[in-house]
């Protein structure tokens, strides 16, 4: 079931967010964006997929990328 | 040596810390001699070596960093 993970992401400004938010979307189905916030630079998915998976397919941007956390599990 | 030259376009940059993200990592590739971006025009022109890169391949290095990018020339 699907898993919510939070990602701290060097984002600078919105073209960044915005590059971060492509590269999720190819990744196709399976994958929610919560939130995409530059300040924090936080990245909030859920998804089934690992957050290791997530994590490779973010750091295609060039951009350093830390997994932060598991929030919370979601039941659907 | 097989040195040619690309032109692809850049969209979704907004300020030169997205154009100088863009030349740091497409020029740290393997065959891939200088990116340069021009910001007001939203392309990128890159040298490569053709045995390792195409037009195709750089605008896809491009687009999978999440700047939509399609070869120009």
């Amino acid at each position: 079931m699907p898993q919510t993970h939070t990602f701290e992401m060097g984002m600078t400004c919105g073209s960044c967010a915005n590059a971060a938010r492509r590269v999720l979307e190819k990744m196709g189905e399976g994958i929610t964006i919560d939130s995409i916030d530059v300040p924090t630079k936080r990245i909030v998915v859920t998804t089934e997929k690992s957050a290791e998976e997530v994590k490779t397919q973010l750091e295609k941007t060039g951009k350093a990328v830390s997994g932060v956390r598991i929030t919370h599990i979601e039941s659907h | 040596d097989n040195l040619h030259q690309g032109k692809v376009s850049v969209e979704g940059m907004t300020c030169m810390s997205c154009v100088n993200h863009i030349q740091d990592t497409i020029g740290a590739k393997e065959g891939i001699l200088n990116c340069t971006v021009s910001l007001q025009e939203k392309t990128a022109t890159v040298i490569f070596d053709g045995s390792l890169w195409n037009g195709e391949s750089v605008a896809e290095a491009i687009d999978d960093m999440g700047f939509e990018s399609k070869l120009i020339s």
